[in-house]
């Protein structure tokens, strides 16, 4: 589903932020990625989703090249940034209908999702309000509505619990199973390690923008825990 | 007192991006912060050459010594009273360090007085561009004694503290009071608009009040002070009335302090409420309305400029103007030709008409601060399955609706009414010149704002009136008119609009080829 080949990325004149980064996530793989802070998640995931451009290397999103055909490719994939900032000028309905009209779902598909997954994310006596007065949490609870809605094939998820609270949280891995299932991939970004253990059937380990280890989890973290592993791979 | 000297500098750090300068190794970036200043730097220029003017001409013609000096404080007072009604909530309330600050040890009268602070030292430049020069041309024609320069000097600091008090205060009042509304952005924008056109039917008539100040200084000087007192204390004050000094500095400093005070006392519960925002009661999910890519793209874009006052306020105007022109050229249509066909300027209708039209219709484009606006929202558009094509459209649709059926109107009513006035050519002209003229700008700004974005921004004031991109595209339109309105004036030919619209429709297609060829790169790059 994402395939990514020696991936360079640098801001500026400054180091590599990414540095030959090569990975692959098939179909049906929850994916955690994870690596010390500024150590190139969040700069990979931008680089996938067209946000920021690269230096070198080349990403395919089901088998999509995303510098030969970027709109074909974001039509099958949906990021979530950690902070999403999202139309404040919108109320949580309004965002959700742009999206919509993006993807071109039609009227009555685009109610029913809209309703379950507010429901789910018990967020649907808000919708009517504006974004510029939700908090943290719902902001990421609408910018994950926005995104299933569309049901990606892919979906990259950069730190997704941070500010959900516990049920939300609950649900979301609820989605991210029944997703996978269902065939889609989801690569996500995380600092919680224990979430990442229970949740992930594959983790990628980065470190100063370099891949330190990759694989189904059971195989990266052989005897270990995935702490001690982490503080092993990263303090080395 | 450290805690109030670390939070005015971090205030204009905020507002004039000195660290961006300092500090930034985005050379691009550096640059825009640059010419961020250095515009700052060419408007402080004109106003002071337009005030050292205005007072060397009041004193050559024989003005009371005072005249000159009343005048063009009151200008600077009018100009301080607007800015800060314009912008001085968003100051005094916007900026974004609140949750950080209220969790420090720093008081809220610190927090309250630094705001209060940083907004009195940006207007305190403005007028003082306006009142030194003005001191300086009186100094060195009147030669006043030792006294006068301290004093004015002191009174030129003081002059802003009341209007910005008032603007300040008028646009806090008017947000907290429409806070809770869903069309609070609308109605605080409409209430502005309507202050911004008295501001503009001010300054059309600024020189036949400097012709008044000529013919009749005392009348003139008496209808400003009935309006605004203070600008005839600081007038005569600094000219020789110690009591009207007194009365003026006394005043000034004892506003400020009430001011601050009240602010302070009322500052949490007015954050509350001004951050409280809209909430829906027992909302349902009703029906969806379904749009297309574009449409939807178009609409955000719509929404995004409605719901920005200082944007809103700083464009809408051009289209007001050449609607109220239109009217207003109909309606007097018999009065203005006869006059016209008695004076020996009847061979300027059209120049006058399509000056007057080409002006409106480039003063302010939306898109010179439309990639700006989109801040850190801009992740959206980036990720969004829509071709950057759509996304620039979009934003130069907006523009061309927002000035386009005005423009459009208003030169089919000068075209109708003024027929007998004008040749067919003429009417071309007129047609022409201030329709290529708006598409030149339209993809003109958009061009600017490609080459200078500022996605960082706390309060939509900085990218609307303070952005690189907006003052380099006011300084083209400038240009722009008067170039095409010295050509009409010198070159006295019908055939000249006709030949300048062929020049800018020829500009406007190869901008905005460059802009549709490059447009995933551009949207990829910012």
């Amino acid at each position: 589903m994402l395939t990514i080949q020696n991936l360079v990325k640098s801001y500026g004149n400054g180091p590599r932020a990414v540095d030959g980064l090569s990975l692959t996530v098939e179909a049906g793989d929850i994916y955690g990625f994870i690596g010390h802070n500024g150590a190139g998640k969040t700069t990979t995931l931008k680089c996938i989703s067209g946000i920021l451009p690269f230096d070198e290397g080349e990403i395919f999103v089901d088998g999509i090249d995303i510098r030969k055909d970027p709109m074909a490719a974001k039509r099958i994939m949906r990021y979530i940034p950690d902070n999403p900032d999202l139309y404040t000028f919108l109320t949580g309905t309004g965002y959700l209908n742009f999206l919509c009209d993006i993807y071109g779902i039609d009227e009555t598909t685009r109610r029913e999702r809209i309703a379950k997954y507010a429901q789910l994310f018990e967020i649907e006596s808000k919708l009517g309000d504006l974004v510029g007065s939700y908090s943290h949490g719902m902001c990421q609870k609408l910018a994950l509505i926005g995104a299933l809605i569309q049901q990606p094939k892919l979906l990259m998820l950069d730190e997704p619990f941070v500010g959900l609270d516990p049920k939300a949280a609950h649900t979301l891995k609820g989605i991210m199973h029944e997703l996978c299932e269902n065939g889609a991939a989801i690569f996500f970004s995380t600092h919680v390690l224990e979430v990442a253990e229970k949740l992930c059937n594959k983790i990628a380990i980065i470190k100063n923008g370099r891949l330190v280890a990759s694989g189904p989890m059971d195989e990266v973290r052989g005897d270990h825990s995935l702490e001690d592993l982490f503080l092993e791979l990263t303090d080395a | 007192m450290s805690a109030l000297r670390i939070l005015i500098k971090l205030y204009l750090n905020s507002i004039f991006r000195f660290p961006v300068i300092r500090h930034s190794k985005d050379a691009r970036e550096r640059r825009q912060a640059i010419t961020g200043v250095a515009a700052i730097g060419l408007i402080v220029v004109t106003y002071g050459g337009m005030s050292a003017l205005t007072t060397f001409r009041l004193l050559v013609a024989g003005a009371d010594p005072a005249t000159p000096i009343l005048l063009v404080a009151a200008l600077a007072s009018l100009f301080a009273l607007a800015m800060a009604f314009a912008q001085g909530s968003a100051t005094l309330s916007g900026f974004a360090d609140f949750d950080t600050l209220m969790g420090m040890p720093v008081r809220t009268s610190t927090i309250v007085l630094a705001r209060f602070s940083a907004l009195y030292l940006v207007e305190a430049i403005y007028s003082a561009a306006y009142l030194l020069p003005c001191g300086a041309v009186y100094a060195v024609l009147m030669k006043p004694g030792w006294l006068f320069y301290p004093t004015y000097l002191l009174m030129t600091l003081l002059l802003p503290v009341a209007p910005i008090v008032i603007g300040s205060g008028a646009d806090l009042l008017l947000s907290a009071a429409f806070a809770r509304s869903k069309y609070r952005k609308g109605i605080t924008s409409a209430i502005k608009m309507i202050f911004l056109m008295g501001f503009v039917a001010f300054s059309y008539l600024l020189p036949q009040i400097t012709n008044r100040f000529v013919s009749a200084p005392d009348d003139a000087a008496m209808r400003t002070a009935r309006i605004y007192p203070p600008v005839l204390w600081f007038a005569e004050g600094v000219t020789g009335e110690l009591s009207d000094a007194l009365l003026f500095i006394l005043g000034s400093v004892a506003v400020c302090i009430l001011f601050v005070w009240v602010l302070n006392r009322t500052f949490l519960p007015l954050h509350d409420r001004l951050t409280a925002g809209y909430h829906v009661k027992n909302y349902r999910l009703g029906a969806l309305k379904r749009s297309g890519a574009g449409r939807a793209l178009f609409l955000i874009e719509r929404k995004r400029f409605f719901n920005s006052t200082a944007w809103v306020v700083n464009t809408v105007i051009g289209s007001i103007l050449i609607a109220v022109l239109g009217i207003a050229g109909a309606a007097f249509s018999g009065r203005l030709m006869k006059l016209i066909a008695e004076t020996p300027f009847r061979g300027h209708a059209a120049v006058a008409i399509t000056g007057s039209l080409l002006f409106c219709a480039t003063l302010s484009p939306t898109t010179s601060c439309a990639i700006s606006m989109e801040g850190k929202e801009l992740w959206i558009a980036k990720t969004l399955p829509v071709s950057a094509r759509k996304w620039l459209n979009a934003k130069i649709l907006m523009n061309l609706l927002l000035v386009g059926p005005p423009l459009v109107f208003s030169i089919t009513l000068f075209a109708i009414f003024y027929r007998e006035l004008l040749s067919p050519l003429s009417i071309a002209g007129i047609c022409a010149l201030p329709v290529s003229a708006l598409l030149f700008c339209t993809v003109a700004g958009l061009f600017v704002n490609v080459r200078m974005p500022r996605l960082s921004w706390k309060s939509d004031t900085e990218v609307v009136k303070q952005s690189g991109a907006v003052l380099v595209m006011m300084l083209i339109c400038f240009a722009l008119i008067l170039l095409t309105g010295l050509s009409m004036l010198l070159i006295r030919s019908d055939w000249v609009p006709i030949a300048a619209s062929g020049v800018l429709i020829g500009l406007t297609a190869g901008v905005y080829r460059y802009l549709m060829d490059r447009a995933e790169q551009i949207r990829r790059n910012l």
